[in-house]
């Protein structure tokens, strides 16, 4: 498959979060900072595309070899609470000041359907190598992208008038809808 | 008894508690998909709650998360490993959904809050009532889309090579030119149906605590 | 310490137990994953 096709897709026209729904707690719990919302898209991008890289080795040479293909969906868990536990010490060393703002929501990546699901995506879709790079890095600035969006737009909204059942979520929720409908006029490219 | 009504209406999971969001949109376009989701939802929930409340006084807090994570990856593979065998067809209508309940924060988030602290008969009627509220919560998100989206409400149709039945309900709807209204089979009309169902019940909440004030 | 070795313990015998049930349900099944 085309590589450049395969990096719009994952952008933009199969966004993880507004077309394949996932990344869907953290969108709602991180977005209503600007800085919030970037910088736990670049944590989650270093995630996935880290742990798409392992997991797909893993898999192609570990996994499938062995006949243990079953253990799939463990081994690829255990491996991205790995990769965000050392990305929680590795911040906590380094970037003071970035990991105190992301505070409890640095732990819930691993529970982040986003990063799971991509790197099940990369082996149900049957990519090579590179088209798994492709994907992991597409999907993930998807997400960032998103996120990104979704903040902003959220920080304006506070300042309005919503009805009072309204507030919080399902204002969000609708916001998110629009976008969705924006993001899905994609698949024409 | 109440602890499983906790579940459904107090502490809904999709609807008040907010977790499990990701396959409340995404395998809600079927009230099939929906609640047979919700039923594998169920019982690894019911499963893990279990265990976790078994050996909860053994697990030291350093462990808790890789171990929590293992147990509940190990029922969810179970399930997997038995519906691709025997029930292929929503093995693949479930998708990439059903790995992901590892990663539900409502089975990882009821481990953490309940399942580890509370006895094993507790830990299982409130994995119950939970279960069933978020059976129930994204089968009506289902009913909701798949009538207004397509006319239809599919009740047991992957499924029915292996229980020889067939539920499929055409029409619903009177014939006018508004429906079917395709936006809701779309992610659109999902995050929408989410939204309006969740300030729904959210003003029925406000309204209660009013009466009681 | 006496903490981290005990929860290494029950996390080691966690994977074991979870692997042979696996194991167990992949055989029953056919053994063919």
């Amino acid at each position: 498959m085309n590589l450049i096709s395969l990096f719009i897709t994952g952008l933009l026209t199969s966004n993880v979060v507004l077309s394949k729904f996932l990344g869907i707690c953290p969108f709602i719990g991180t977005s209503n900072k600007e800085k919030n919302a970037l910088y736990m898209g670049i944590s989650v991008t270093l995630v996935i595309v880290i742990s798409s890289i392992i997991t797909y080795l893993m898999y192609t040479y570990i996994l499938v070899p062995t006949d243990t293909v079953y253990l799939k969906t463990i081994m690829f868990i255990l491996v991205i609470a790995s990769m965000v536990q050392l990305l929680e010490i590795l911040l906590k060393r380094f970037i003071p000041k970035v990991h105190k703002t992301l505070g409890l929501y640095l732990p819930l990546i691993t529970t982040n359907c986003a990063v799971l699901g991509v790197t099940l995506l990369n082996i149900n879709n049957g990519y090579n190598f590179y088209e798994m790079l492709v994907y992991s890095i597409s999907a993930s600035l998807g997400f960032t992208l998103v996120i990104y969006i979704f903040s902003t737009i959220r920080e304006r909204i506070e300042n309005s008038d919503i009805p009072e059942s309204f507030k919080g979520t399902p204002i969000a929720l609708i916001t998110a809808a629009i976008m969705a409908l924006v993001f899905s006029r994609f698949t024409g490219i | 008894m109440k602890t499983i009504f906790n579940g459904i209406i107090k502490e809904n999971p999709t609807f008040v508690l907010l977790l499990g969001l990701c396959p409340a949109l995404a395998v809600t376009k079927t009230v099939e998909s929906a609640y047979l989701m919700g039923i594998c939802v169920l019982v690894i929930l019911i499963f893990s709650s279990f265990v976790i409340s078994l050996i909860r006084k053994l697990v030291t807090d350093s462990v808790r998360i890789p171990v929590y994570i293992l147990i509940i990856g190990t029922f969810v593979t179970i399930v997997e490993v038995l519906l691709k065998e025997y029930i292929p067809n929503l093995y693949s209508a479930l998708g990439i959904y059903l790995p992901l309940i590892v990663v539900n924060c409502i089975v990882l988030g009821r481990a953490m809050v309940v399942a580890s602290k509370e006895k094993p008969l507790k830990s299982i009627l409130d994995a119950i009532g939970i279960g069933l509220g978020f059976t129930l919560a994204i089968s009506l998100i289902a009913l909701i889309r798949e009538v207004l989206g397509t006319n239809t409400i599919t009740l047991m149709d992957s499924i029915s090579s292996f229980t020889g039945y067939k539920a499929v309900y055409t029409n619903i709807l009177p014939n006018t030119n508004i429906f079917p209204i395709s936006i809701f089979t779309t992610s659109t009309g999902a995050f929408l149906t989410l939204a309006f169902l969740i300030a729904l019940f959210n003003k029925i909440k406000g309204g209660k605590k009013n009466e009681s004030n | 310490m006496q903490d981290n070795i005990k929860g290494i313990l029950v996390l080691t015998i966690t994977a074991f137990v979870c692997s042979l049930l696996l194991y167990l349900v992949i055989n029953l099944v056919g053994g063919n994953i």
